[in-house]
Parts: C-alpha cells; structure tokens; sequence
C-alpha cells in the first residue's frame, strides 16, 4: 500500500517541538472552535514519482492551510508557517510506517479565508513530498 | 420611542477606527471605543460553509437605540460572544423620527 501521507505529516509536525511551542492545531479538516490558530493538511494528489516502479515511491501533493487565531492576524499566520515550512524541510527520515525521502515547499500564498469575518489570516503551503512505505 | 419600551439587552458596541500608525506590515493599526448600552439580537440565518467541516456560520439582526454610534468598522458583544457588524447600519424612521437602529452582524466560528 502506499503510505497515509495526511497521517505522516499530521504526527510529524504535532511531535516537532518548534511547531508544537506554537500551541496550533495540526487537523485534517477546519475545526469548530476557531478561535486558536490551526494547521489543515489536506492531500492534493499521490501519483506514483517518476522512474518509481508502479505505487512504490509515491509522489505526495500536500495542501498546510495554516490559520492564525481570532486575534493572531498576519503576523501570527506568517510566523506559523515559516515555521511549519522549516519543519517540513527537516522531515526526510523514517516516521513509523513511512520513509520520507524528499519535501520541497513548490507553493506559498498568503490568502486570508472569507468564510470568516473578518476573514482570517492564512498562509498557504503547498508541499511536494516523496515517500514510500518502509520495509516491514 | 422604541428604544426606551423594548431593548432591554445589555450589550457593548466597539467601533474601530485609523489609530495613525501602522504595523510591521505596514496594515494601519485599529484604535477601539466602547459604548455600553441596550439592544434586541435575534438570529436571521444559520449555516455551514462547504469544505469547512462544522464550522458555524450565522446572521442576526441587531436593534439599537437611535442615535447609538456604530459603522460597519464595529463589533457588538452580547452575552460575552463577540458578533461582527456586516455593512453600515441603518436608521428607521417613524413620522420623521428616528425609532431605532438596525444592523446586520456576523459570527463565524465557535
């Protein structure tokens, strides 16, 4: 099988103690209390990677939607995701049943979320991240 | 009139305005004054925005005594739950007298 990417990235960045000293929400959808800032991961698409035998090293397009709180504004969603995106760049490793072999952040958009009001702050990450299933 | 008869709610209508300076992103910075007073809510529309989970989404309609001081720049709170105002609000007449002021809010999010 390929491996839970969602679930690779979620556990990986909730146990990394810079992002864990920024008291946000690692979730997998937007939760109903939305006054403290969170972090929405959300697969894009999983094709297998290029020269990969079929559905070995998976080739994960992945969505950090990174909220600041009711009262974090711009310079709460800013200083998350850059800390967010230093993470990523240190995650290539083995992470229980996955094998990391390469993150590289391919998009980066401030867009504050109008579903909000007043729309909330948010960065954006879009992240290539390689990875197959380790060996059992 | 109206006012006098019928607002009996305690609420706190905060109202920002250009404080002159600006932050480290150069966004000017909000100065805020409160005005205590009284009001009716009643809630108009409630919803959920797609691909949002549970994330509540809900409209009121807001009365006030004529007069009170409020844009679409204000925030009331009642109960202790923070609404936002959506648009600037409008003040009704009766006889060529203003009754009272209505305005729409907004709160999203728990």
């Amino acid at each position: 099988m390929i491996p839970d990417a969602e679930k690779t990235i979620s556990s990986y960045l909730r146990d990394h103690p810079d992002v864990s000293a920024l008291s946000t929400r690692i979730v997998g959808k937007t939760p109903p209390a939305t006054a403290e800032p969170w972090v929405r991961v959300t697969e894009l698409d999983a094709p297998a990677a290029a020269a990969s035998r079929a559905d070995h090293l998976i080739s994960f397009l992945v969505q950090l939607d990174v909220y600041a709180g009711a009262t974090g504004g711009q310079p709460e969603a800013k200083t998350h995701a850059r800390t967010i995106r230093a993470a990523l760049h240190a995650m290539p490793g083995v992470h229980d049943e996955t094998v990391v072999t390469q993150v590289r952040v391919i998009g980066w958009l401030r867009a504050p979320d109008p579903d909000f009001e007043p729309a909330r702050d948010r960065v954006i990450i879009t992240a290539s991240v390689i990875a197959h299933e380790a060996p059992a | 009139m109206l006012a006098s008869t019928l607002l009996h709610r305690a609420c706190t209508v905060t109202t920002r305005t250009d404080s002159g300076s600006t932050d480290d992103y150069g966004n000017p910075t909000d100065a805020e004054t409160s005005l205590t007073t009284v009001c009716d809510l009643q809630q108009q529309q409630r919803t959920e925005p797609g691909a949002q989970g549970e994330l509540s989404d809900t409209r009121w309609l807001l009365i006030l005594p004529p007069g009170t001081e409020i844009t679409t720049r204000s925030t009331v709170t009642v109960d202790d739950i923070v609404y936002e105002v959506i648009g600037d609000p409008w003040t009704a007449h009766l006889h060529g007298r203003p009754t009272h002021v209505e305005a729409t809010l907004r709160r999203t999010g728990a």
